[in-house]
């Protein structure tokens, strides 16, 4: 694989520590659920003990106690708490403010109010802090999963079907999310960035997602631009102020600003962003976008860096 | 170790009357042995080449671990690893742990009910074949560079033409389609030979549990199988010629085939776990020297689950956005199915409350099975919570609990199988020292790989990648699991090495070496190559140990049924399927080439059609019909009878409802039920989440559909009659209406555009099944027709009548629920 | 033909409680397709039925199911089927309860 992977520095990708309602309150089932299974098993291996120790027949009522009795009290106030845990966290808030996430073999496209203003972006996901939000999940191929474990469980996107999720992020940093479905030669490429902002900071980007990408200020900087308006990138890419419309790719407006290159996988600087585009196939197989091999040194260069600056 | 000369059994014709029973029962030398159908053949087959299975997919896990040892590692590319992954999976669960489970079933049970053979061997030596050949094609896929790439589930849409070209997936679908017709055979092979040949007196209460386990297996697989099948045919057929099942543009959708996988796929688990629990229960009461606790219970803890796990499919689909409530019902599902493996798991333990066990190294395993499996049934009730699935679903935390059921609930008690029957199979003992490394490197090296996987998916590794990044906390994690699973394949070698050595270094098997208490080790295990030579009366459930006499004389004078009918034939005992009275005798067939080349036949076609190559593939098609005939040519022999010294006069194949052709052709139903049923549900399913396309496709012709229905009744009632008036012509009259029948149903679809609409293309799959059936229904008949205008049948022989009447009764009745299926939309407009 | 007494041809009571080992679980199947195919009625796209339809569906199809399913519950004795009849009865009877759970514990499709 090319590139260091640098994900030490981002946030985490576990479901052990819970920066959202629906991944607290798993945790606190799946904590319980953990200490009663223990506790059963051990129970369990201690009565296989006793058997082994003893000599005579046992009585038939550890049939009826151990494997009909016990198991049904637990289990119906397991079924009981995690209806209700269910109930709780599975609930689709009609009134937050939605984000359509649409996965690609293998990237994420987003788009925040999708209804209204329709602000677009990709493989980073930007969530306020403490305030649901509705994720209106869907493919444009094969099945992804939508799983950041610790702000929520997992969450399919099925080709035909929108499906959503309420969740509510309760801490404000960087989290990791992943496809959890098997989608193809570069599933595991496909990850994601979480971002959780304060409501100022929130509405302050998507106000930034509002206006055109930052201007190609230095001569080489317009290189890259031109480069990218004439290579053809235009096909597949947008970018706010420059070239709109094309839906096949991310869009690429504040890609600079993004910490991570190739949904998730690599850290954004321009070493990694030319050697994406030089060679796009050998870092993630089968995406669906052309290794650029063609371009010149400084044409890359250029490129590069341009995007590197869309911040 | 045990100097086993000494007591080493004679073996060879002592008494006149044994040569000519040895003659009939000899396996044929050199390489005619392949055409041998005897049950101990065929199961050892089944069994030698599960094992390679498992070998093979064995080492496609560790290049997996291999892959995962270092985060970023390049060992092997994306391509590689998926291909990898998904054989080890496929391979794993349809041509190893299904396979080599039946194979045991198939050489054990008649041995262990009394039976000379199984009752249909040839049926059973054909399923063998389909399955090595199916599982060939899935290999050949390597060879030609186009290994299925897309996990065992080939979830749709990746699975289809457009997301996977080349024919990788057509590999898999055609090959494990070929090795499930193995997997439905052998099913209703099982059945019948279970219910159909007991020893007398062996009623069901006497049968040996693991009788039990196997007969509760053998109908689920016919239940379980048949969604598969359609749900493969149906991705196939998309593939091929692009009907829409599964394209939500065109009212198909993806779900559907995960519905029908899974439909097929959590029974699958359970059919995989019966039986090796079915071996725990035989085994466990042999070191503990006491009979099963609570026979009575595990019983009934059986038949529960073989149905309660099929209500419970959908908990593989909780992320896929499925109504809250639907989530509730199969999540409450999913956590009640532990209420009888409960009560299994103390009847287990009970059992061994009873005396202080012998702590041999097939009791080791299920010690370990039970260690294992306890925790992955514990963490099976935590993924039925919906919440914490949501978290679980699809990562780490999912294989390792899969493993847990499958290793621990599968593979640990079928190598302490493997130790406890060897000696049954080859006559001598596997070791003691070598089966305990055996043990306890696999036990610690399971959990090091395994029970860190746990924590490693909750801490948000998903499954199925060949690459992760470093520093999110899996490194460590993963680099412990894969040393473990080095060390549990340290395990595994160690125990094939025994498996292959102890045929040169084990010592000879004494007569019983376990002190058994179950009809198979009434001969001492130096295979003769033959059962029984006479059926023993049973009166017990370890009739080894509550009839000593068994034990105490030679096994060849064994006072019994049969014994005294030495005219060369093979033949067993048939019984009451309730009580296990002798009912009549059951003729066997001797060694024939016809099930492999009729199973080569229907090789050929599958692989042509996956070279598209569809004249061969019908020629390969026709060749098989041929073969199925001549494998049912032979003179019918209903109405002779033998005169045995014990059991009075008996007759052959008796013409009545309990015989074993007629229960075999209810198992058969069985699978065509639920394949109907499969298309069924397809139907509804797809009429009910995508209402916009109901009617786009046009509207099938409701005349013919009539026509359709009128034949098939009129089939049936001329069917029904042809059992009391068994007449060329009444077949002639059947075959007709059976084939006007089809031909209306064609007809009556005709209108609409199969590949306009998923709904559409469902119908025409529907009419299809049907006319499949009623096909059967005709080349049967006319093979009867045949058959009495040829003389081979003389009066009285009226099995086939006898059989045919529930085969149309059942056609009939699929006609009339699709006849109501094609009319209902028009007729809902009327109203 | 020897002397020996006929060999039971019709259904012998060899195996008292087997009719009642295969029953409930069967009751439990068709109670389990009632539920599922209230809910799928009443929650998929099609919505055939209304919510409160498929409720009404399973409170009556439950109390028919568990007694059909519990007939012979207390029916005594200690032959091996007689006891798999009492257990798969138990089992059974809990299976189609949890059946119930969603529409006892949630109050609508989602
Ligand atoms: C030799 C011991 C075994 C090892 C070390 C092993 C290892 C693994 C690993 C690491 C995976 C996950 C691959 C991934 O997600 O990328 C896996 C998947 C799987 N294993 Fe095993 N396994 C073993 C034995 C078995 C057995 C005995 C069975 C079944 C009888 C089995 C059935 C499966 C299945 C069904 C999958 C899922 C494949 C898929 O995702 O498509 N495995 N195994
Ligand atoms: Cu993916
Ligand atoms: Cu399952």
């Amino acid at each position: 694989m090319n590139g260091p992977s640098t994900l030490d520095t981002y946030g985490s990708q576990t479901s052990f520590s819970s920066a959202g309602t629906g991944a607290d309150a798993t945790l606190v089932l799946t904590t319980a659920m953990s200490v009663a299974a223990a506790v059963i098993f051990l129970l369990v291996m201690g009565a296989v003990w006793l058997a082994w120790r003893r000599d005579r027949p046992g009585s038939v009522w550890w049939i009826w106690g151990g494997g009909v009795i016990l198991p049904v009290i637990a289990l119906g106030t397991l079924v009981v708490a995690s209806t209700f845990t269910l109930a709780a966290i599975g609930r689709v808030d009609d009134g937050a403010p939605v984000i359509e996430v649409t996965g690609h073999q293998y990237w994420w496209d987003i788009v925040h109010d999708p209804e209204g203003r329709a602000l677009r972006d990709a493989n980073e996901i930007v969530l306020p802090l403490n305030i649901p939000v509705t994720l209106s999940l869907k493919t444009e191929d094969v099945i992804h999963s939508f799983w950041v474990p610790s702000i929520a469980g997992k969450m399919d996107m099925v080709p035909g079907r929108i499906n959503r999720m309420t969740v509510t992020a309760t801490e404000a940093g960087r989290f990791r999310g992943q496809c959890a479905e098997f989608c193809g030669l570069s599933h595991p490429l496909m990850a994601f960035e979480v971002v959780v902002l304060p409501q100022a900071e929130y509405d302050a980007y998507l106000e930034d997602l509002r206006s055109e990408a930052r201007d190609a200020d230095t001569a080489q900087l317009a290189r890259g631009r031109d480069v990218f308006l004439n290579e053809g990138c235009i096909a597949c890419h947008a970018i706010r102020g420059v070239a709109e419309g094309a839906r096949l790719g991310p869009d690429l407006s504040r890609i600079g600003a993004r910490a991570t290159l190739g949904a998730g996988m690599w850290r954004m600087n321009v070493g990694n962003l030319a050697g994406w585009i030089a060679d796009v196939q050998d870092m993630k197989p089968g995406a669906q976008m052309p290794s650029y091999n063609h371009l010149s040194g400084p044409d890359l260069r250029a490129v590069a860096h341009y995007l590197a600056s869309l911040k | 170790m045990i100097d086993a000369t000494a007591d080493r059994p004679r073996q060879g014709p002592v008494l006149e009357e044994l040569r000519t029973y040895e003659e009939a029962w000899a396996t044929p030398p050199g390489w005619r042995r392949l055409s041998s159908v005897s049950h101990r053949v065929v199961g050892q087959r089944f069994i030698v080449t599960g094992l390679v299975f498992f070998l093979i997919a064995g080492f496609l896990a560790l290049l997996v671990r291999t892959q995962l040892i270092v985060p970023e590692n390049t060992f092997l590319d994306a391509e590689t690893y998926n291909q990898v992954f998904t054989m080890h999976g496929t391979l794993m669960m349809f041509l190893f742990a299904i396979p080599i489970l039946e194979g045991f079933g198939v050489y054990l049970l008649p041995l262990m009910l009394g039976a000379r053979d199984l009752v249909f061997p040839r049926l059973g030596a054909f399923g063998y074949w389909c399955y090595l050949f199916g599982g060939l094609i899935v290999l050949a896929s390597f060879v030609f560079d186009a290994a299925p790439d897309g996990g065992w589930f080939m979830y749709t849409p990746l699975s289809t033409k457009e997301f996977t070209p080349g024919l990788s997936a057509d590999f898999w679908l055609i090959g494990i389609t070929f090795a499930e017709i193995a997997s439905v055979t052998a099913a209703v092979e099982l059945i019948a030979a279970i219910l159909c040949t007991r020893a007398p007196g062996m009623s069901l209460t006497k049968m040996p549990i693991f009788a039990w386990y196997m007969l509760v297996t053998a109908f689920m697989i016919t239940v379980g199988f048949p969604p598969l099948i359609v749900g493969s045919i149906l991705l196939e057929v998309e593939r091929l010629i692009g009907l829409p099942f599964f394209d939500p543009a065109l009212g198909g959708d993806p779900l559907l085939w995960q519905h029908l996988f899974w439909l097929f796929g959590h029974p699958e688990v359970y059919i995989i776990f019966l039986p090796a629990a079915g071996m725990v229960a035989t085994m466990l009461p042999t070191f503990v020297g006491k009979p099963l606790f609570g026979y009575g219970y595990a019983v009934a803890a059986v038949v529960t689950m073989g149905f309660i796990s099929f209500g419970l499919w959908a908990h593989h689909m909780f992320a896929t956005g499925l109504p809250t409530i639907t989530l509730t019902l199969f999540s409450a599902a999913s956590t009640i199915v532990t209420i009888p493996t409960g009560v299994q798991i103390f009847c287990f333990i009970l059992t061994l409350a009873q005396k202080r066990p012998r702590l041999t190294v097939p009791m080791h395993f299920i010690l370990g099975f039970l260690f294992i499996f306890v925790i992955g049934g514990l963490t099976g009730v935590m993924l039925a919570a919906v919440p914490f699935n949501w978290q679980a679903h699809d990562s780490y935390f999912v294989v390792a609990h899969l493993h847990y059921v499958l290793i621990g609930g599968m593979v640990f008690p079928l190598i302490g199988a493997f130790y406890y029957w060897t000696p049954h199979f080859t006559g001598r003992m596997m070791s003691e020292r070598l089966g305990k490394w055996a043990f306890w490197l696999m036990f610690s090296g399971f959990h090091i790989t395994f029970f860190l996987m746990h924590i490693t998916g909750l801490r948000g590794m998903p499954r199925r990648i060949s690459t992760y990044p470093a520093g999110i906390g899996w490194d460590r994690l993963n680099l412990l699991s894969t040393i473990g699973s080095y060390i549990l394949a340290a395990g595994v070698v160690v125990f094939v090495w025994d498996f292959i050595a102890h045929r040169w270094r084990g010592p000879l098997a004494p007569r019983n070496p376990w002190k058994a208490g179950t009809l198979e080790w009434l001969y001492p295990p130096i295979a003769p190559g033959h059962n029984f030579h006479a059926i023993p009366r049973v009166h017990s459930r370890e009739p080894l140990w509550d009839q000593p006499d068994l034990l105490e004389n030679e096994a060849h004078e064994t006072r019994g049924l049969l014994r005294d009918a030495p005219h060369g034939r093979r033949e067993t005992v048939g019984c009451h399927p309730l009580s296990g009275e002798p009912l009549q005798i059951v003729r066997l067939p001797h060694p024939t080439w016809i099930p492999l080349l009729t199973a080569f036949a229907v090789a050929v076609s599958f692989s042509a059609v996956l070279a598209s190559l569809y004249d061969i593939a019908a020629a390969g098609a026709v060749a098989a019909l041929f073969g199925f005939a001549a494998w049912a040519w032979e003179p019918s022999e209903t109405g002779q009878t033998i005169t045995t010294n014990d059991e009075g006069t008996l007759p052959v194949d008796v013409a009545s409802r309990l015989g074993h052709t007629h229960i075999a052709i209810i198992g058969t139903l069985m699978i065509m039920v639920a394949l109907f049923a499969s298309v069924l549900f397809a139907v509804m399913f797809l009429w009910n989440v995508q209402p916009e396309f109901t009617r786009l496709a046009g509207d099938p012709d409701l005349f013919w559909t009539s026509i359709a229905v009128a034949c098939g009744l009129g089939m049936s009632l001329v069917a029904w009659l042809a059992r009391s008036a068994p007449m060329a012509v009444l077949d002639l009259a059947v075959a007709l209406l059976a084939g006007v029948a089809g031909w209306a149903l064609y007809q009556a679809v005709l209108p609409t555009d199969p590949m306009a609409t998923a709904l559409a293309a469902t119908l025409w799959v529907m009419a299809g099944f049907i006319g499949t059936q009623q096909f059967v229904l005709l080349y049967w008949s006319l093979f009867l027709a045949l058959r009495k205008v040829s003389g081979q049948v003389a009066a009285g022989q009226i099995v086939p009548e006898i059989n045919r009447v529930p085969y149309a009764l059942v056609t009939a009745g699929m006609l009339i629920a699709a006849a109501v299926v094609l009319a209902a939309p028009q007729l809902e407009v009327l109203k | 033909m020897t002397d020996r007494p006929p060999r039971p041809q019709t259904r012998p009571h060899i195996a008292p409680g087997l009719r009642d080992v295969a029953r409930p679980v069967v009751i439990w199947t068709l109670h389990f397709i009632l539920v599922y195919a209230a809910l799928s009625a009443a929650c998929a796209e099609r919505a055939v039925a209304s919510y409160p339809a498929a409720v009404i569906a399973v409170s009556i199809g439950t109390p028919v199911a568990l007694v059909l399913a519990g007939w012979g519950l207390l029916r005594r004795g200690d032959q091996p089927m007689r006891i798999a009849a009492r257990v798969t009865i138990i089992i059974s009877l809990l299976a189609i309860l949890f059946n119930t759970a969603p529409v006892l514990l949630l109050d609508g499709c989602r």
